[in-house]
């Protein structure tokens, strides 16, 4: 579920984002830098501008007319105790009014007349944003921040009147404590608005400190201007990062969104759909990483369509071969002769049941002439295919040579071994036992070419095994001398012939069958027919093995002789 | 299964221990086969076998076959169940069986 609810956040929003918050940064450096910069050259240069208006009003001021006005007012001022000082923050309050009253004789003084007559004189410099043009001291004496203004250059209604008292911010007295006029300073006030305030001072005919030519210049338009400058600057950056955030996104929206949303669309249609060709439809031509990619997607398609058409092939391969092995496998069963004798004098009933894989066990009875009766019990070492063919032309060259007329086991074995021994580059060989059973006395004659013991039991007897040295199994060792050996059976008498699947049929914690207990289950079932006997005992390997899959074939033939 | 080469490296010894059937044979004919260059007697030692199946006996076959143009394969120390499985098969008194 929590894969489902995963909120998604899609490639374009995320890039639309990105280039949004980059313009965003981008705009905002270039707007403080370039209204830091403006603005700081706008105003050194009103600075410097003020600076040089002031040093050329001093030139107009006489220094001891000045001087003269200066002494006046601060005569005036000094009178007064610092408590009764009235600032200019109360300007036209009654305390106020009074206050300046004090300096009312300034007026009538001629040095006043005359420094406002030379001050005045400025106006003709013909600058439009110069605002006002006046002379100040300082209260060194008392040294309690406080400025004091002496003449001013507008005329009289609009002039600051002598004596008009203000204070002065602490930073700012440090600096105007020197004579010789503090630098150009900007302030903007709720009054005046932005004004860059200069000042220079005016000496007397002795050299002597007189007091400080002020100039205020407007700044206001300029200020105004700087500001419409922003605005137009914000908006051209907006604008211009709008467009390019638009082109970006389109190119970007072409070049990768567009390409992987195909991709990711053809990887979900082809895992939905698996089998039809996805990729191979998309065109990609960029020669960058999503061509690289989507040229990796079509040959992994191409791959795995390929991959896949030939595990179809293999597939139907196999399952043909398989299906031919199990004919095979079962043509090989039904090649070994079920028309058993089954006659007064001979019963004959013999099981081949098959392991998992092709293996080759056989057994076979026919008759050699009209009074012989010969009967094969083989195992081809091995399994599979080549034991199966093996086997088959194994027992074809038994059979073939048991005609000879007169021949004996030994004989016949002797010959099959040679035969077989000239052509076996497969190392594959087959153990044999064969026996000749005269019909009409009775008499076996037999050969053992590697194979299990048989067991034989005689009437009123036990089974037992016919135990010797064998000889080697056929196709192993050239040109081997076999022998043979005589039993006479007599009536009643029973044989039991049987590959190694038997005795050596293995339960699951690895213990083996046994010829022992093979010999029980068979005198147990001493009165059984052949038939009920073999089944029994293959009923009792079943069970021995349990679950184990039959590892070889477990071959029996049971024979009881009823003649004489 | 041990091998175990003389320093002349004429002679290898293979101990065969517990349990020889199809499920190992490969393993130890490719290991035999490895060692074979230059060897004059090889011996197969039966001391710790417990059981040998139709395809171990094929092996061993097909060293006879192999060391009878090279020397001589022996076999030794077979036990009792061993030797029931040789006499069996007929290999007794064809392959070289010592003591």
């Amino acid at each position: 579920m929590s894969e489902k609810s995963k909120s998604r956040f899609p490639l374009r929003l995320k890039m639309v984002l990105i280039v949004i918050a980059l313009s965003l940064m981008l705009c905002s450096v270039s707007l403080i830098m370039s209204n830091y910069r403006f603005s700081a050259t706008n105003e050194q240069s009103f600075k410097d501008r003020a600076k040089d208006i002031a040093n050329l009003v001093v030139l107009t001021v006489d220094g001891d007319a000045l001087a003269a006005v200066r002494d006046k007012v601060m005569e005036i001022y000094n009178s007064v105790p610092l408590d009764e000082v009235v600032l200019s923050d109360d300007w036209g309050s009654d305390e106020f009014n009074a206050y300046l009253a004090k300096f009312e004789s300034v007026y009538d003084m001629p040095e006043f007349k005359k420094v406002h007559e030379q001050l005045s004189k400025s106006q003709y410099l013909g600058i439009p944003t110069l605002s006002s043009v006046y002379t100040e001291v300082y209260d060194f004496e008392r040294d309690v921040n406080n400025a004091l203004y002496l003449v001013d250059a507008a005329p009289e209604d609009d002039a600051c009147p002598p004596g008009v008292t203000e204070h002065v911010e602490g930073a700012d007295w440090e600096s105007v404590k020197d004579e010789h006029g503090q630098e150009a300073y900007i302030t903007n006030t709720e009054m005046y608005g932005w004004l860059v305030t200069a000042s220079a001072p005016v000496y007397d005919s002795n050299g002597n400190f007189a007091g400080l030519v002020a100039i205020d210049l407007d700044m206001n338009e300029i200020k105004a201007n700087e500001q419409s400058f922003i605005t137009i600057l914000t908006v051209i950056l907006v604008s211009l990062t709008a467009v390019i955030s638009i082109i970006t996104l389109v190119v970007i929206s072409i070049m990768v969104v567009g390409p992987i949303k195909k991709l990711s669309g053809a990887a979900s249609s082809y895992v939905s759909n698996e089998g039809t060709r996805k990729f191979s439809d998309i065109r990609i031509n960029s020669a960058d990483e999503i061509g690289d990619l989507s040229d990796a997607m079509k040959k992994m398609e191409n791959d795995i369509s390929d991959y896949v058409d030939n595990i179809a092939v293999m597939t139907a391969e196999k399952e043909r071969v398989s299906a031919e092995l199990g004919v095979a496998a079962k043509m090989q069963a039904d090649m070994l002769p079920k028309n058993f004798p089954n006659l007064s004098d001979l019963k004959v009933f013999a099981t081949m049941t098959p392991a998992k894989e092709m293996g080759g066990d056989f057994y076979d009875f026919f008759m050699t002439d009209d009074n012989h009766i010969g009967l094969v019990m083989a195992d081809v070492s091995g399994k599979g295919v080549p034991a199966a063919m093996f086997m088959i032309v194994a027992r074809t060259l038994l059979k073939i040579h048991s005609t000879v007329p007169g021949i004996t086991p030994s004989e016949i074995l002797t010959d099959v071994n040679n035969a077989l021994c000239a052509d076996n580059p497969s190392g594959l060989f087959v153990t044999v036992w064969l026996g000749i059973l005269n019909l009409t006395t009775g008499e076996l004659i037999s050969s053992n070419a590697g194979h299990e013991y048989p067991a034989i039991m005689h009437r009123d007897g036990n089974y037992e095994l016919i135990t010797g040295d064998n000889m080697p199994p056929l196709a192993a060792l050239e040109n081997i001398e076999y022998s043979d050996e005589t039993i006479a059976l007599g009536k009643g008498d029973r044989l039991f012939l049987y590959t190694d699947g038997v005795p050596e049929a293995k339960a699951p914690d690895g213990s083996r069958f046994g010829a022992d207990r093979m010999l029980e289950i068979l005198n147990r079932g001493r009165e059984l027919a052949p038939e009920e006997l073999l089944g029994s005992v293959n009923q009792e390997v079943f069970d021995f093995t349990g679950d184990n899959d039959l590892f070889d074939d477990v071959t029996m033939m049971s024979v009881i002789w009823n003649g004489r | 299964m041990e091998l175990k080469r003389s320093e002349d490296g004429k002679a290898l010894d293979v101990a065969l221990i517990g349990v020889v059937d199809a499920a190992n044979i490969t393993e130890i004919e490719e290991a035999v086969k490895k060692e074979l260059d230059g060897v004059t007697e090889l011996t197969f030692d039966m001391k710790e076998l417990e059981y040998i199946s139709s395809a171990g006996l094929r092996f061993l076959l097909k060293m006879h076959k192999t060391m009878k143009s090279k020397g001589t394969m022996w076999i030794r120390n077979v036990n009792d169940d061993v030797k029931d499985i040789f006499r069996i098969t007929g290999f007794l008194n064809h392959f070289n069986i010592t003591a």
